[in-house]
């Protein structure tokens, strides 16, 4: 067993080795238009979306190995960085991330057929800085004591990108049990540091003779952006057109989905910035020709230590070029698996991979969703971050009339400078019209899991189905939906059962729409004795089973649910 | 909802996890870093030939058809009897047993500087005399050959060769050599010696490597007279068997053979490396280790001792005993080619005194002792043209440096 246990912590930790940032914010589902970057199907609930310069979103994450704590020990009133212990702090595989986003705009609506449109603009800076602590090692503690090894410095990566995304994003409901997005974004580059994703390089010292044997393919260091800094001829003026426009253009794609495998279970599955920038402007870059090369020394009869060093040295000559190039954003994939064991409780298990540099790089997430109240979601995760030790994050999302506030962070325990190693913070302030106070999917009952939020049911959707008709509403009324009085000729398939609830097709139907998944309206009538919690319970289940072998869709199962104990009432009230 | 008291305990970790504490980032540096590096000093490959070659020009080298090395030296001179004689005052018309003395000749065998001490036994050395003499009388000659090696306090020793009785001929240990009657009409009469161990110590001798060989040569006339008889020819009582012809000459020649089959008995080689500077600060190194990896294809392996020398030639540090650097490779026993290349790995650390020592130090004296056949005495191996050696040469160094 505790093999078993200790199998389990190993593989855990080494798929964590180099998770992604911001899984409590993923953990609240579609709560916001900012989790459409996270996948792009999550379309949040509501007719039409604004987002401010700025105030609607601010993403940050950092994220290092080490902390000031694990490296620097006071020596009498000198404080010193020791190797030693820099050195023994990593991992086998390490990294330096400085992420940041900030939301220049977003619009978005929901379209009358159900289609989530959303246009946004995004600057982003993403630093990552990769090195395997062999290569630390090597530099830092020779190479004495890795004689005989192989030395990976292929696995040495930089990347910088700083860059703006204009993106269109689209999100759609296909039958109710899968919901699918893209984002498609044009990319403005500014600035870029890079290695190439293809760059190879290993050396090892012979463990015979100690000879240097090196080989390395695309050993280069592109740069675009930059140099203009330190060209005078360049003005401000330029500088600032720079920043506006350039040649520097590329595009990407947000892929996401999420699939509803029955009442309990739903998969979500993304995968973001699969993309490039071609960068032209400004650039250079520097590096090695291709070579491979083994130092043994001088040549001990009549050899030259010049001749030696100047041999070796002419393979190190570096080489300067203007020439345009292409860096790949670093794709990630996400992948959850929700569970809703409880009526507005998810559980959501997350597998992501990013890949920087050519490299893979998995990671794990546990959380856990709840819908406080309509307007309310939490969220609390327990993660696997890049470098660090398990980690417990929480997120909410709250409503206050059209204002959304939504913040986010992996890291709550833990914050003390010295010994701080990373942080992780998303926040901001969206304005969302239509469709308020809904709650997750989940709020509505067991048996009814997806990823928070079913657009399909909002206001701005003019479509509905009823009883397996499509029907379209005549209008609103504050959290009802009106549509045309329905005939009362009962489908030939309807059971018994299912036409025992016919007085609720008398008259004037009225069809909680998006919010009669809610709570707000349900709870009143729970409350109710004549309803009945528990009636309504009971009713949820025989319509499950009227309805086995076919996917009952949580929004006609609420209609149901409200048309048979709730609306009634309602309608009186409203009345 | 969630229950007021887990957000008790949510908020009473977020508060403990948390401090105030600053970073004190004032007077912020690297630390001492300490460091091991390997890497490569050099390496290449010998020919034995080349070596040999490079070690002695003086003496010319051959192989015989099985691919064996020899050296050989040959001297060629022409001894005037009758200009020397009158310059000793002697008169060689008076047929009497009278010795006329030659200048000390001398060579150098270069090879053998090299050598500091030990043995090198040569299986068949020989020392050829080719004599063709004019004069028509009885002539015997008187040889004394003895060689100096500096010794390791930089003094001459004295080394003898020693010729047994056998070599001799006459008395007074003389070697007669043949000369024309009176009636020959033949130029010239030859004479062969040689000097080999049988009748002398010759291989001895050279085993312990003189640097310098000595030979004193002598002519006698009228060897086959006792000392103080005068002979005299009254014609027609006596018919005369001798004559000093004045004008007649010596023709000599000298050739040293040494065929490189060769028993090596605790052979000291040193080399020296001079003028070495240490340029590192040898404060920041606190260990150096020497690595030399060999692939001997040569018939002999060999210890490696290390000496460190100051300006005065004073040794400053010594390794304490000598590290394997070459091992002895097995040999096939008809033709003593090398099977195959004998593999030799071994390094050797310079701790502490050592280290300290190549401050001052100005020469590095590798000393590298050679024996053939493992230790076996008297068991000679043949050095061939294709044998060779590959060295590398490589160092770890342990580094204490601030950054």
């Amino acid at each position: 067993m505790k093999k078993i246990i200790a199998g389990l912590y190993i593989l855990i930790c080494s798929f964590s080795a180099l998770a992604q940032e911001g899984t409590s914010f993923y953990h609240l589902g579609s709560a916001t238009m900012q989790s459409t970057a996270f996948n792009a199907s999550y379309f949040p609930k509501g007719n039409f979306f604004i987002g401010l310069p700025v105030l609607s979103g601010i993403s940050l994450y950092a994220n290092n190995r080490f902390s000031y704590d694990d490296v620097v020990i006071k020596n009498g009133d000198v404080n010193e960085i020791n190797l030693d212990k820099l050195v023994s702090s990593m991992g086998t595989a390490n990294s330096f991330s400085l992420h940041g986003t900030v939301s220049l705009a977003h619009i978005g609506f929901r379209a009358p057929s159900g289609l989530g449109i959303s246009l946004f603009a995004n600057e982003r800076i993403a630093t990552d800085f990769i090195y395997p602590k062999e290569v630390a090692e090597l530099l830092f503690k020779g190479n004495g004591d890795m004689v005989g090894e192989e030395i990976n410095i292929g696995k040495v990566g930089a990347s910088i990108n700083y860059y703006r995304e204009y993106g269109l994003g689209l999100a759609y409901e296909l039958g109710g049990r899968l919901k699918v997005g893209a984002r498609l974004k044009y990319l403005q580059g500014f600035v870029n540091l890079s290695t190439p994703h293809n760059f190879e390089a290993t050396l090892k010292t012979n463990n015979e003779s100690y000879q240097l044997e090196a080989d390395w393919q695309n050993f280069q260091l592109r740069t675009a952006g930059i140099s203009q800094f330190s060209d005078d001829a360049i003005n401000d003026e330029d500088l600032a057109s720079y920043f506006i426009s350039n040649g520097n253009t590329g595009f990407a794609i947000d892929l996401g989905l999420e699939y509803k495998l029955n009442g309990y279970y739903a998969l979500a599955l993304a995968v973001n910035d699969m993309g490039y920038i071609g960068w032209k402007e400004h650039v250079q870059t520097s590096g090695l020709s291709d070579s491979t090369f083994v130092y043994a020394g001088v040549e001990l009869q009549d050899g030259d230590i010049i001749d030696a060093i100047s041999s070796v040295s002419d393979k190190f000559k570096v080489d300067t070029t203007y020439e345009q190039y292409t860096s790949f954003l670093p794709a990630n994939i996400i992948g959850s698996l929700v569970y809703t064991p409880l009526k507005g409780t998810d559980v959501i298990t997350t597998l992501n991979a990013k890949i920087l540099q050519g490299q893979i790089n998995p990671g794990f997430g546990l959380g856990i969703r709840q819908t406080v109240s309509p307007s309310v979601i939490v969220s609390a995760s327990v993660t696997k971050l890049p470098q660090q030790f398990f980690n417990i994050g929480v997120g909410f999302a709250a409503k206050l009339g059209p204002v959304q506030l939504y913040m986010a962070t992996d890291k709550i325990l833990g914050y003390s400078v010295p010994s701080m190693k990373w942080a992780q913070v998303q926040l901001g302030l969206n304005f969302v019209f239509g469709g308020s106070g809904e709650d997750s999917d989940s709020k509505s009952g067991k048996g009814t899991t997806s990823t928070q939020g079913s657009y399909g049911g909002g206001k701005g959707v003019q479509t509905y189905s009823f009883h397996g008709q499509k029907i379209k509403a005549k209008k609103y009324e504050d959290i009802y939906t009106i549509v045309p009085e329905m005939s009362k000729a009962k489908p030939a398939n309807y059971s018994n059962e299912w036409r025992s609830h016919e007085r609720f097709s008398k008259g004037k139907v009225f069809i909680n729409s998006k919010s009669a998944k809610s709570n707000n309206v349900g709870k009143k009538f729970k409350k109710s004795p004549s309803s009945g919690a528990d009636k309504n319970q009971k009713a949820k289940k025989n319509n499950s089973k009227t309805f086995s072998g076919k996917w009952l869709s949580h929004e006609n199962y609420s209609k149901q649910k409200k048309g048979k104990k709730s609306k009634p009432k309602k309608q009186k009230q409203k009345k | 909802m969630i229950k007021p008291s887990y957000l008790y305990i949510v908020v009473v970790l977020l508060i403990s996890s948390c401090n105030v504490d600053q970073l004190d980032v004032e007077g912020l540096k690297l630390s001492e870093n300490t460091g091991l590096y390997a890497f490569p000093i050099g390496e290449t490959t010998y020919q034995l030939m080349e070596l040999l070659e490079d070690a002695d020009s003086t003496l010319a080298i051959d192989t015989d058809e099985n691919g064996m090395i020899s050296f050989s030296f040959l001297e060629v001179d022409t001894i005037g009897l009758a200009e020397e004689s009158d310059e000793q005052d002697i008169d060689l018309n008076l047929f009497v047993r009278q010795s006329v003395d030659f200048p000390i000749s001398s060579f150098n065998i270069p090879l053998f500087e090299t050598f500091e001490s030990g043995s090198f036994l040569l299986e068949n050395p020989e020392l050829n005399f080719t004599i063709k003499n004019e004069l028509r009388m009885p002539l015997a000659i008187g040889l004394v050959i003895w060689g100096e090696k500096l010794d390791s306090l930089g003094e001459l020793d004295s080394i003898p060769l020693n010729i047994y009785d056998a070599f001799f001929d006459l008395s007074d240990t003389l070697k007669s050599i043949s000369n024309l009657g009176l009636t020959d009409t033949a130029a010239v009469s030859s004479t062969f010696i040689t000097l080999n161990k049988t009748n002398s110590d010759f291989d001895q001798f050279l085993g312990k490597t003189p640097e310098t060989i000595y030979m004193k040569l002598s002519m006698v006339a009228n060897a086959d007279l006792d000392t103080g008889v005068i002979k005299v020819f009254l014609p027609p009582d006596t018919i005369p068997d001798r004559e000093f012809n004045a004008g007649a000459q010596i023709f000599t020649s000298m050739e040293l053979e040494l065929p490189m089959s060769i028993d090596l008995a605790d052979l000291a080689v040193p080399v020296d490396l001079d003028s070495i500077s240490v340029d590192v600060d040898v404060a920041t190194l606190d260990s150096l280790q020497l690595r030399v990896v060999t692939y001997n294809m040569l018939p002999f392996g060999a210890l490696l001792n290390l000496q460190f020398l100051d300006a005065s030639g004073v040794v400053l540090y010594s390794l304490e005993e000598g590290f394997q650097v070459l091992a002895n490779p097995p040999l096939n026993s008809i033709n003593f080619n090398v099977k195959e290349p004998e593999i030799n790995i071994n390094q050797v650390w310079l701790t502490g005194e050592g280290i300290d020592a190549l401050n001052d130090t100005q020469t590095i004296k590798i000393i590298m002792t050679l024996n053939t056949t493992d230790g076996a005495p008297n068991i000679y191996t043949p050095l061939l043209e294709d044998y060779t050696l590959e060295v590398k040469i490589s160092g770890k160094v342990r580094l204490s440096y601030e950054l």
